[in-house]
């Protein structure tokens, strides 16, 4: 999604890197809470939210990107 | 939308209510909360910053919304100004914020980086700083104007997931989660209320003038090279 608006632009590789940077911190937020907790060898049941959350940023994002898609496609 | 704006009655109702906000926000008696004390009063210019910044960018979220479904190059004009006031409001909010956190939370390197709704605030912001890179990378207008009215509407949602949703599922030092309370227990008299609506309303429309002014100056720089986006 993220590289289909980037390459739009001229200059798409810089942008790409720009726009998808904010975008991916929250995942990479909650991917290292979970690994930190998976080295410090819990039960799992604590995990079992964070994954909850990645999986509904997740759907969140693919949603969004499945309904905009089009308009950026039509040329 | 536009004509309506240039009524004056809601400018002069803003200038007064900012100074209403400015002068009796400074001496309206506080409750006196362990902790915040007198630092209660950045009630009135901390949170209606983002209720600003947030109204702001769901009117500009509409116009890109409208501009996807009609495609005139007027709604594009708006949806942008706007999001550009929306953005000075969030960077004010973010830095009264701060300087309120820094009374209040103790050294900012403690709570800067930890806090849910701080981190959620920069990254929202970062995003929407990405949406003005991303308009002065592409050189076709109607390609520029559809690329970013998508762009805006995912950031839109992206940006309050992070401020609004998340703060409220994990714990986070601002009111109203992990078991902090909101400001309505405190306040006890409807002292801090008297003030902190019409400051919300004052920032509101403060920023809708502001955004009107840029919008007009857009329409003139059109109109300056003979394209009619009406």
């Amino acid at each position: 999604m993220i590289s289909a608006i980037a390459g739009k632009a001229s200059n798409s590789g810089t942008l790409m890197a720009i726009l998808s940077f904010p975008m991916l911190i929250p995942v990479l937020i909650i991917l290292i809470r979970i690994t930190l907790k998976a080295i410090a060898a819990n039960d799992g049941a604590a995990n079992a939210q964070d994954l909850l959350y990645l999986t509904g940023l997740n759907i969140l994002i693919i949603g969004m990107a499945l309904i905009l898609f089009p308009y950026l496609w039509r040329d | 939308m536009l004509k309506q704006l240039h009524n004056k009655w809601w400018k002069v109702l803003c200038v007064v209510l900012l100074l209403y906000t400015f002068g009796y926000g400074l001496f309206v008696p506080t409750p006196n909360v362990v902790l915040l004390h007198e630092t209660i009063r950045n009630l009135f210019f901390h949170v209606p910053c983002w209720f600003a910044m947030l109204l702001l960018m769901l009117t500009s979220l509409i116009y890109s919304v409208m501009y996807l479904r009609k495609g005139r190059m007027i709604y594009d004009v708006v949806a942008t100004n706007m999001l550009k006031v929306a953005l000075l409001f969030g960077v004010l909010g973010y830095i009264t914020g701060m300087l309120w956190g820094s009374y209040t939370w103790g050294n900012l390197t403690s709570w800067m980086t930890s806090d849910t709704k701080t981190l959620g605030a920069a990254i929202g912001l970062l995003i929407y700083f990405a949406y003005f890179i991303l308009r002065g990378s592409i050189d076709d207008e109607e390609k520029r104007a559809r690329v970013s009215a998508v762009y805006s509407i995912f950031a839109f949602v992206l940006l309050n997931v992070a401020i609004n949703v998340v703060p409220r599922l994990k714990d986070s030092l601002h009111p109203g989660s992990g078991g902090n309370a909101t400001f309505t227990v405190y306040d006890l008299d409807s002292h801090l209320r008297m003030v902190f609506y019409p400051a919300v309303f004052a920032y509101t429309t403060l920023g809708l003038w502001i955004s009107s002014l840029l919008i007009r100056i857009s329409i003139l720089h059109y109109k300056q090279h003979h394209i009619d986006i009406e």
